[in-house]
């Protein structure tokens, strides 16, 4: 199964579950959760819960972010919530405000 | 613009989708999606959602009303159940369909109503137009939802309701002239100028059924070709 | 091309035809096939082909084994194996086939009622 790509002109509100990898150019409003990895793009909103194994935000995100292994946090990435994952990085440069649980 | 978006064959959407551009459905989707470039159904996706785009093209399965501003296609193996409207719309043979089908300019599924189909058949002063519902026209005219004028005949009446049919019909043609028809066989207006005006308006009483021999080409027909 | 014959015959040699001009009132039946070139106000009932072709006109219900409408067709079709409607066809009526097709640029108005089982999910 290839990737779900939502790209920058596509503006979903509602749900999305995913058995594979999604990538994220623009707009989710709801919830977004994947079974493989989470891509936020540079373009990328999301105002939403995220489920994924990898997280890798590169947008803005506005919701809880659970992983099942990491979350990655940009150099340009933008975070308002709660982290649970084994693992979390933040880069320079990037926006985080929120809580962290890594004792997954 | 992006690349191409998709929402891949394991991914399921319930909610509403927007798209500026195009979109690929190959999952399962449960709400709206308007796209206003093109949209592509693929074979294994299960929509049950409302459709509409710039051009749709449908090879898997959608039970909801589906709307093209331009081109709608149902490829062999597509299944909707639902409303189509686009100004082309083409059924290849192996698409299941259920739902009313209307071709011709439109804008949005609601108003649509054979408009097109409705001058397309009868170019306008034509005398020999066969009976037509007088409602037709009209109910064209309103933005009315509705898709079928209620006094559309399924199968032909007697012979005395059809006359009285044509006068008032082809009194309600002169007030029609609502777009310019599509390409319409202008053969036909020909044809019809041909015959005595008069044989039309006042059909004799006599209702037996004319049954013609069958094979048999009259004088007139042979001015075509005859291969075929 | 038919010509001659009184009447359709299933397997016939060639199919009967109601030319261009013909203007016919009332019931039209035969076995066999039919092409249609004429006008036509009432019913057509043929148990093999039926074409219309482009300049025909026929008000009324349509039932064979086959249907092409190329012409212009106000009522019902219905067809024991395939509906097609070429992109000079213009139909307003119920279509009802086991398959339908319409060519782009042919015009239709009206229901088609294939057997379309949908998925639970979606049903």
């Amino acid at each position: 199964m290839a990737a779900t790509v939502i790209g920058q002109g596509i503006t979903i509100e509602g749900e999305v579950t995913a058995t594979d990898e999604v990538v994220v150019a623009g707009v989710i409003k709801g919830k977004l959760t994947a079974e493989g990895q989470v891509t936020i793009e540079p373009d990328g909103v999301v105002e939403a819960d995220i489920a994924g194994r990898n997280v890798s935000i590169g947008g803005s995100v506005t919701g809880n972010v659970t992983a099942g292994e990491r979350v990655d946090l940009l150099g340009g990435g933008r975070l308002v919530g709660d982290v649970k994952a084994a693992r979390l990085t933040i880069a320079d440069g990037a926006s985080f405000k929120g809580n962290v649980d890594m004792d997954v | 613009m992006a690349t191409q978006s998709t929402i891949a064959a394991g991914t399921v959407v319930r909610g509403r989708i927007q798209a500026e551009g195009d979109l690929e459905v190959l999952g399962q989707v449960e709400g709206t999606i308007a796209a206003k470039g093109s949209l592509e159904i693929g074979e294994g996706a299960l929509l049950k959602s409302e459709l509409s785009a710039r051009r749709i093209v449908v090879r898997g399965t959608v039970a909801g009303n589906v709307h093209a501003e331009e081109v709608l296609v149902l490829e062999a193996g597509s299944r909707v159940v639902g409303d189509l409207s686009a100004p082309t719309v083409g059924i290849r043979p192996g698409a299941l369909v259920r739902g009313h089908v209307s071709t011709g300019r439109s804008t949005r599924p609601a108003e649509t109503r054979s408009r097109a189909d409705a001058s397309a058949k009868r170019p306008a002063e034509r005398s020999a137009t066969p009976a037509r519902p007088a409602a037709q026209p009209q109910a064209a005219a309103k933005p009315a939802a509705e898709r079928q004028p209620a006094p559309r005949p399924a199968t032909i009446e007697t012979r005395a309701s059809i006359v009285a049919k044509q006068r008032s019909s082809a009194a309600e043609t002169a007030t029609a002239g609502r777009r310019p028809p599509p390409p319409v066989v202008p053969r036909a207006s020909s044809q019809a100028q041909r015959r005595v005006p008069g044989a039309r308006g006042d059909a004799p009483a006599a209702p037996a059924p004319v049954v013609p021999a069958l094979g048999k080409r009259t004088s007139k027909a042979t001015r075509r070709s005859g291969g075929r | 091309m038919g010509r001659g014959s009184a009447g359709t015959r299933p397997g016939g040699a060639s199919p009967a035809v109601l030319g261009q001009g013909l203007r016919v009132v009332g019931r039209v039946r035969g076995e066999g096939d039919l092409r249609i070139e004429a006008e036509i106000e009432g019913d057509v009932t043929v148990g093999g082909a039926l074409h219309l072709d482009e300049p025909a006109r026929v008000t009324g219900s349509v039932v064979a084994e086959t249907v092409v409408v190329a012409g212009q067709l106000e009522g019902d079709v219905t067809a024991k194996a395939s509906v097609a409607i070429t992109a000079s066809g213009r139909v307003h009526g119920t279509v009802k086939a086991p398959e339908v097709s319409l060519e782009e640029g042919g015009g239709l108005d009206g229901r088609i009622d294939a057997d379309v089982e949908l998925p639970e999910t979606i049903a």
